[in-house]
Order: structure tokens, then C-alpha cells, then sequence
């Protein structure tokens, strides 16, 4: 039987996938759809006519497929490391590693797409520049603590192995 | 150690994060929109799809809608890379 340990980064990197993926879906569910505040190319596309209400549906479209394809390549390699997932600190690790997906995408959809290529604003008017900032704190947060989740799980990790080696050589 | 793991995670999957996404994403959409095309040549969906997908913007939006997402991949790969230098778990 081959057996081999799994490293930490093939339980971190389909946590990061997935939450990219529902951090795009929660994007483009409540901010696209449900509060119709932006579309994907509202700022280049203005949508004010029913064509450019139909480019800018497709392109949200396409922005969908993305986070799709996103959410399917983490679901693909969660499926790879699910003989690690029920180890020492891996709960938090995975938790974190969704929320620093979710906190990432909001960091580099909000640096790309809102501040320097400008394809649309988060609540386009008179303050879009504090809800753009907003958008980053949020994404900065989720960040933060996701990445501190993964750090406590990497600990509880650890000293369940020290727990374990000084439990062998007692034995 | 669980026999469930045995398949050990590949270097290959960093660089199919980066070079798979992109390519097999534009091929979709084109097949996509020939399907439309080809099911309802003149609905309109089916016209102003090829509008677009045909428009002299459509590649340029495409870099620029699919840019964050190529970066997160890339930001995925690195994450991974650290994750293996470390301790397994």
C-alpha cells in the first residue's frame, strides 16, 4: 500500500479555490443580481438601453463561469486531500483557508477591476470611492482572519505531533 | 496514516491552476456561442451574443474580466508551494 503525508498547501489551496469561487458567487448574487448595484462592465458599458443591458448580462455571465470553474477545480483538489481532513488543526486550516479565498478575491477584484482598470464601482454615485474602500476593508478582514485561523491550525497541528511523539516514547 | 491519501498531490497542479483555466475558458464560450448561433441563428440572444463574442472589445474585456481570476490562480499556486515546504500535516 502506498502511503505518503500530505503537506499543508493540499489542504490550503482548495480552501483558497473554493472561497474564491462563492466569495465571486456571493459577488455576483447579491451584488449583481439581488441589490443591482453594479455589472461587471458598468462603468465602460453603462447599462441604460436593453443591448447594453444584454452585453453587460453576459459578461456577468462569463464572470459566473469563472468563479465556476473556480469553485470545480477546488472542489477537484478538496476531493485529492480528503484523506488528511480529519486531521489535528485541519478544520481550522480549511475554515481559513476559505475565508482568506473569499477576503482575496475581494482584495484583487477590488484593486483590478475598481481602482485601476475601472470596469465598475461597487455602489457607482457620489461615494463610490468609500464603498470601493469599504469592499477592500471587508476583503482585508476576511483575510486576516482566515490567515490567523490557518496559523492556529498549523499550531494545534503541531502539538498534537509533539503530543503524539513524547506519547510513543513513554510507551 | 489513512490509505485514503495515498494519491500524493502533483507538481502538476500548480501549472494546470494557471494554464488550463484560461484557454479551456475561451474555447467554451466560443463553443457556447456557436451552439446559439447554430440552434437559433436569428433569436436575438443568439445575435447580440455574437455581436459581442465577435466585437473588435470582446478579447480585451475578456483579458480584463479574466485578470483578477489568473492572478487568484496564480496567488492559489504560490499558497501551495509554501503549504509544501512546510511540515506535512
Amino acid at each position: 500500500m502506498i502511503m505518503h503525508q500530505q503537506h499543508r498547501g493540499a489542504i490550503i489551496a482548495p480552501g483558497v479555490l473554493l472561497g474564491i469561487g462563492l466569495g465571486g458567487f456571493a459577488d455576483g448574487i447579491v451584488l449583481h443580481q439581488i441589490l443591482q448595484w453594479h455589472n461587471m462592465l458598468s462603468s465602460t458599458v453603462p447599462p441604460v438601453d436593453l443591448v447594453s443591458m444584454k452585453t453587460n448580462m453576459l459578461w456577468d455571465g462569463l464572470f459566473h463561469a469563472f468563479t465556476w470553474l473556480m469553485t470545480v477545480l477546488g472542489l477537484a483538489l478538496l476531493w485529492r486531500a480528503r484523506g488528511g481532513l480529519d486531521r489535528a488543526g485541519n478544520t481550522h486550516v480549511f475554515g481559513g483557508s476559505l475565508l482568506l479565498g473569499w477576503g482575496l478575491f475581494n482584495l484583487v477584484e477590488g484593486v483590478i477591476d475598481h481602482q485601476i482598470l475601472g470596469l465598475h464601482h461597487v455602489h457607482p454615485g457620489r461615494d463610490q470611492l468609500a464603498w470601493d474602500l469599504g469592499f477592500l476593508a471587508f476583503g482585508a478582514f476576511l483575510a486576516f482572519t482566515g490567515w490567523r485561523l490557518i496559523t492556529a491550525g498549523a499550531e494545534r497541528a503541531l502539538q498534537s505531533r509533539r503530543e503524539a511523539k513524547l506519547a510513543a516514547y513513554v510507551r | 496514516m489513512s490509505a485514503l491519501s495515498a494519491r500524493a498531490p502533483t507538481r502538476a497542479a500548480p501549472r494546470i491552476l494557471v494554464c488550463v483555466l484560461a484557454p479551456a475558458f475561451t474555447l467554451t464560450i466560443l463553443i457556447l456561442e456557436r451552439g446559439a448561433a447554430f440552434a437559433c441563428p436569428d433569436c436575438p440572444p443568439a445575435v447580440t451574443a455574437r455581436q459581442i463574442v465577435f466585437g473588435e472589445d470582446f478579447f480585451r474585456n475578456l483579458a480584463a474580466v479574466s485578470l483578477p481570476l489568473v492572478i487568484l490562480c496564480v496567488i492559489t499556486a504560490l499558497l501551495w508551494r509554501i503549504g509544501r515546504r512546510e511540515e506535512p500535516t
